[in-house]
């Protein structure tokens, strides 16, 4: 398959006054392929995810590229940023209740997002919506997009973002932790949504979690994180049959096996 | 195409709500009657012996029974409440034991200024807090923001009516730009609605200020953000909004403190409201007048509190809607 | 016997040491001032602060400064005395009535509701207005304000504490009575508590200052503070000072207690 880079990090590394918390982090990820990035809590996985959307906290600092299309983001204004930030690269939260604005309906959200890039009718928002949450398979949208955000539950919601990011058309999704909060049945439908989303258009797709179940079942390259540190990368196949790295191996052996 | 159903739950619901409360309303206001009622038959004096005294007859036993045949004080204090509750209700609050004015008449002609006053005051203080209090939390910990906390503390010390005399003195006496007393221009109200506003504006720069930090600290804006949101669009349609609501609720309250505070702030500036003809009638013992004062303004207050009540119901869909999850 | 929050910064230190000093000066000033607060010489009016009238004298040649020093009693004394006594009562009340819970709550609740839907300025024009106006009544007065409130919240309190794990976990293993109320009630109520007392004492001292003001409080020859700016409200074109100096004494004051309530707002959250 023509492998296509989408997105390359190089040589990030993040830090919080003495703390390192991301170091020499490389990693690309490529159109139509599931990168997952596995690691426990602290590894710096979040913290990944806020640095290639710009967005982390301002006592951090950064160095190293974050090339998007051969455009290095951390280089570019403020202004153009937020041209990236939604369309191009879209972020989906773990726990999409408090994601979401409790005084605002569903619809509101959706438009906000599309009226911050595009310019559209709100006749075109509803239908964009509409389509974006059928695709999703959720429910009677239009009911939906009346609702409020507490009305509904985590799965549903955690679809809505999907649906939110989706209707953006972007390029990149970076997923962090999408399937934590959720209950296993919500889990299978959600991972199945990323399978679709990946063959559908084409995106490239960054999966962060800690559930090694996930990887095994969407990723088409793994990415591990120990300490602030990509110590593997591999694609899926040799991350499970062939792992180098000691944290690695461990990881594998503490999994549950049939 | 809109979902009839959703809408009209919410309706349903914020309905529901509102003819609860008016419908307790009643039950509030009289419990509000008796206890006012009740207050002023606590008095350890005789009514009828000190109206005597004051038209200045020698208050012998039997001028103090007739009297009070007269004025009906010798019933049974039920029958007393109820006479007077008829009378409440027909607007007669009775007469001032000093002036035998009917006292509904006199308050009614006086309430509108200290009223004006405190509305003002009110207007003046949500003027002036609200960018002060935003623009901290926005900036906090910067220099802005440290200068505004000491003075909003420091305004939360000063009693009113020294801040007024203060702002007499310097403005008026000094520097000739506002008149001295009374009521009349625009120019006329400045000084006494700064002074009476000054120490809540301070309160309520801290709380917006408050407020707004915590919101700022909620997932939703980060979330906003990685949308690609501009940042004044998430400021005002977002934080300022969630920021608000809890602040609602000190809303009446507010407006009751400063209708009890203007009685003060009035005696600085010769403001033709109630403040004097309270204040003497006090000091007079003049019981209709201090019973209907406080029957008028504890109406008042309740009615203002109700509505923040229900505003602050309005603005919180999730007040507004009981609904289970799906 | 009151302890203190262990998490008191400099600013709350220095407030309480300067608080103290204060109230010191308050409790001694008989000893310390430097002439009669009461004694009228008229022709000595409107002086100059000099050494034997550090801050000059008033209209009626009255020593500002002793007169100011005495007046601490009044303010701040007055204050305390309104808190601790409120608080004692409030306690009793909120303890009675969540613990007794029924109707006895019931009736309270709704009775706390309707002395509450009144602003707490016009509750106290209405008690001043039946029981006459005088600083014995208005102590009364505000005592009772503050009563009403402190006893909803304690009640509150006193709900949420006992509804608490421990406290069941206690009961089961026998602790009982004064020995469950010392041991766990008190250490939970104290905090809150102190950061709501703390925070009126300055509300109560503009208070009485205000009402003493408008001469429904404390009467002249008293040296309170209130009483002292609308003492001299009439001379503010020529001598200002006379308002000046027992306003500043009123912030000050005020201030301080602020200054010490807000800072422990702000470690609670």
């Amino acid at each position: 398959m023509e492998r296509k880079i989408l997105l390359q990090v190089k040589d990030l590394n993040v830090q919080i006054g003495e703390q390192e918390i991301l170091s020499s982090i490389n990693l690309t990820a490529n159109k139509g392929r599931i990168l997952g990035i596995i690691g426990e809590s602290g590894s710096g996985k979040s913290m990944l995810c806020q640095a290639i959307m710009q967005s982390i906290p301002a006592v951090a600092k950064s160095t190293g590229q974050i090339l998007f299309q051969n455009t290095d983001l951390s280089s570019v204004t403020k202004e153009s940023l937020r041209d990236y930030r939604g369309r191009h690269i879209s972020m989906i939260t773990q726990n999409p209740l408090v994601a979401f604005d409790s005084i605002q309906t569903i619809e509101m959200h959706f438009r906000e997002t599309l009226k911050a890039h595009y310019v559209l009718t709100k006749k075109e928002i509803r239908q964009i919506a509409i389509s974006a949450m059928n695709k999703v398979n959720l429910p009677n949208p239009e009911k939906l997009l009346q609702y409020y955000p507490f009305q509904l539950s985590g799965g549903m919601l955690q679809r809505v973002m999907i649906a939110l990011s989706f209707a953006m058309q972007p390029k990149l999704y970076i997923a962090d932790e999408p399937t934590t909060a959720l209950d296993t049945v919500n889990q299978k439908k959600i991972l199945t949504l990323f399978n679709q989303i990946r063959d559908e258009t084409n995106a490239a797709i960054i999966l962060v979690t800690h559930d090694l179940g996930v990887i095994a079942e969407l990723a088409d390259e793994v990415a591990v994180m120990y300490k602030g540190e990509l110590i593997e990368q591999a694609n899926v196949f040799d991350f499970f049959d062939a792992p180098q790295h000691w944290y690695t191996k461990k990881l594998l052996q503490s999994r549950i096996t049939f | 195409m809109k979902t009839w159903e959703v809408m009209k739950e919410m309706y349903e619901s914020t309905w529901l709500f509102c003819l609860k409360r008016v419908i307790t309303l009643p039950f509030v206001l009289l419990g509000v009657s008796i206890m006012t009622f009740l207050f002023i038959r606590f008095v350890p004096v005789e009514p009828a012996e000190v109206i005597l005294r004051m038209s200045g007859v020698a208050p012998t036993a039997e001028a103090i029974q007739a009297l009070r045949s007269e004025l009906g004080t010798d019933q049974p204090l039920s029958i007393q409440y109820f006479i007077w509750l008829k009378g409440v209700l027909h607007f007669d609050f009775g007469s001032s034991f000093v002036s035998k004015l009917p006292v509904a008449q006199e308050i009614v002609e006086k309430l509108p200024a200290t009223f004006e006053l405190a509305l003002a005051a009110f207007v003046c203080m949500i003027c002036f807090s609200i960018p002060l209090g935003i623009i901290s939390a926005l900036y906090k910990n910067s220099i802005f923001d440290r200068i505004v906390g000491l003075l909003s503390i420091i305004s939360v010390s000063i009693p009113t009516f020294w801040l007024g005399f203060f702002l007499l003195y310097l403005f008026s006496l000094k520097l000739g730009i506002f008149p001295t007393n009374g009521k009349g221009t625009i120019l006329h109200m400045i000084l006494p609605a700064v002074s009476l506003a000054l120490p809540t504006t301070g309160l309520f720069v801290q709380a917006i200020r408050t407020s707004v930090i915590e919101e700022l600290q909620k997932k939703y804006v980060q979330y906003a953000f990685l949308r690609g949101l501009k940042k004044s669009v998430i400021l005002s349609r977002h934080v300022f909004k969630n920021a608000a609501i809890p602040l609602t609720t000190m809303l009446g309250m507010t407006l009751g403190n400063l209708l009890g505070g203007a009685v003060i702030v009035e005696q600085v500036f010769s403001w033709p409201g109630l403040g004097r003809y309270l204040i003497e009638s006090i000091m007079n013992r003049d019981y209709p007048v201090v019973q209907c004062y406080v029957l008028i303004i504890a109406i008042i207050y309740v009615f203002a509190n109700l509505c923040t009540d229900i505003l602050h119901r309005v603005l919180d869909p999730q007040l507004m809607i009981v609904r289970r999850r799906e | 016997m009151i302890k203190l929050h262990k998490s008191l910064n400099g600013k709350q230190l220095t407030s309480i040491t300067l608080l103290t000093f204060i109230g010191g000066l308050g409790l001694f000033a008989p000893f310390i001032m430097p002439n009669d607060p009461f004694l009228v010489d008229v022709s000595k009016k409107f002086l100059e602060p000099s050494w034997a009238y550090p801050l000059g004298t008033d209209h009626l040649g009255r020593c500002i400064l002793s007169r100011i020093l005495l007046g601490i009693r009044y303010s701040l004394g007055s204050a305390l005395f309104i808190q601790l006594v409120a608080t004692f009562f409030a306690i009793w009340i909120g303890a009675i009535v969540a613990f007794k819970r029924g109707i006895i709550d019931y009736f309270f609740i709704r009775i706390c509701d309707i002395l509450l839907a009144f602003p707490t300025l016009v509750l106290v024009f209405g008690l001043l207005g039946i029981l006459g106006p005088s600083l014995k009544n208005l102590l009364l007065a505000l005592i009772f304000t503050q009563t009403v409130y402190y006893s909803r919240v304690l009640r509150g309190l006193f709900i949420s504490v006992h509804a608490k794990e421990f406290i069941k976990a206690a009961k089961i293993s026998g602790t009982s009575g004064v020995k469950l109320i010392l041991r766990h009630f008190v250490p939970n109520i104290k905090a809150p508590m102190l950061t709501i007392i703390s925070l009126d004492l300055g509300k109560v001292i503009l208070e009485i200052a205000g009402f003493s003001f408008i001469g429904l409080g404390v009467q002249a020859p008293t040296p309170e503070w209130g009483m002292m700016i609308s003492e001299g409200k009439q001379y503010i074109r020529l001598h200002p000072e006379l308002m000046l100096y027992p306003g500043i004494a009123i912030i000050i004051v005020v201030l301080l207690f602020n200054f010490i309530s807000r800072q422990s707002k702000q470690v609670d959250h």
